[in-house]
């Protein structure tokens, strides 16, 4: 078979012959829709995570309130405390050292730690409704 | 879609518009499946490469830095998915020939044409004849003149895409032509 020739300069040729392919008209639905799955998928993994973080520092929170709390008693806070209402003029002299007893009385510990874990159940209950809402609305995407 | 638009959308996207990345698809699947098809020579392959370039690309939409070549970094993952479809497939038999530049040693020994001349005499009866010609091509000389002359992109572009320096995805693209000058030579 012979064909014809056609001199095209290296400059203008921009292989025009090679035809352009059209996608299936399915391809870009079908790549929406796996997307979404894979979305969805990751939504239902980070769902878990945070509601599994969210019920253990729910449990952190409690347990770290209750030795806050014992702690406290124990302390001897509330006895440097009722100086406050008892001898005020020594307070007001020596209030620096007052301040720093009270401080030092308070068990800094668990009221950290209640604090973390109360700050890192909420922000698992924000994450985990963000991914069940995800969970809940991909299929528009797909 | 210019620059700038490009760049909203992924913006849009990265920020979770689900109509942003749907405009980025459409504008960029067909370009993609085309570069796609050519490399894994069949429609069937082209569409499940396309999807995973487009998976991957929304996973690493957040990776693109603002102010890089999209259409080059997006091409640089078809082109990595294809190839390592591609290897999978065992369809790649030369890449154990190929040097760390790249440079496919058998290749090399195949005994040039003669000079290029300043024109290239090309047989283009028809489309199906040029698909077939750049499809007998190996894929590492295929990608350079697919990027080149069907995407429009420059060889400093090609090889970003292709992790190659300058000078190889020249001398590449020289030996492409020269292939298909053989190729073409042959069918006659």
């Amino acid at each position: 078979m012979k064909f014809r020739y056609v001199l095209i300069h290296m400059a203008e040729y921009n292989f025009d012959n090679l035809k352009d392919i059209d996608p299936p008209e399915y391809l870009s639905g079908r790549i929406l829709a796996q997307i979404g799955e894979h979305k969805k998928r990751m939504a239902r993994i980070n769902f878990f995570l945070f509601e599994t973080a969210g019920l253990v520092s729910l449990a952190i929170a409690a347990a770290s309130f209750k030795f806050a709390i014992d702690d406290f008693s124990q302390s001897g806070f509330y006895s440097y405390a009722s100086l406050i209402f008892s001898d005020l003029n020594v307070i007001a002299v020596y209030w620096k050292d007052f301040v720093i007893l009270l401080a030092e009385s308070v068990p800094l510990l668990w009221f950290t730690a209640f604090l973390a874990s109360i700050f890192i159940l909420l922000e698992s209950i924000k994450n985990a409704l963000k991914n069940k809402k995800i969970i809940l609305l991909t299929n528009k995407f797909v | 879609m210019n620059e700038l638009e490009t760049e909203k959308m992924i913006i849009a996207s990265v920020e979770g518009s689900e109509e942003a990345f749907s405009e980025l698809l459409g504008f960029y699947l067909k370009p993609v499946f085309n570069f796609v098809f050519r490399m894994a020579g069949n429609a069937k392959d082209a569409e499940d490469i396309t999807q995973e370039v487009f998976i991957k690309l929304w996973k690493n939409l957040k990776k693109y830095e603002p102010g890089k070549n999209f259409k080059a970094w997006l091409f640089s993952i078809a082109r990595n998915t294809a190839i390592d479809w591609l290897r999978k497939r065992k369809n790649i038999s030369f890449s154990e020939f190929e040097d760390e530049e790249g440079e496919n040693q058998l290749f090399n020994l195949v005994p040039d044409a003669g000079p290029w001349p300043d024109e290239l005499a090309v047989k283009a009866e028809n489309s199906k004849i040029m698909d077939e010609m750049v499809g007998k091509l190996p894929v590492i000389y295929k990608e350079v003149i697919v990027l080149r002359y069907k995407n429009q992109f420059t060889f400093e572009e090609i090889g970003k895409i292709t992790k190659r320096p300058l000078n190889t995805v020249k001398s590449q693209h020289q030996r492409a032509l020269n292939s298909l000058r053989k190729l073409l030579d042959a069918s006659d």
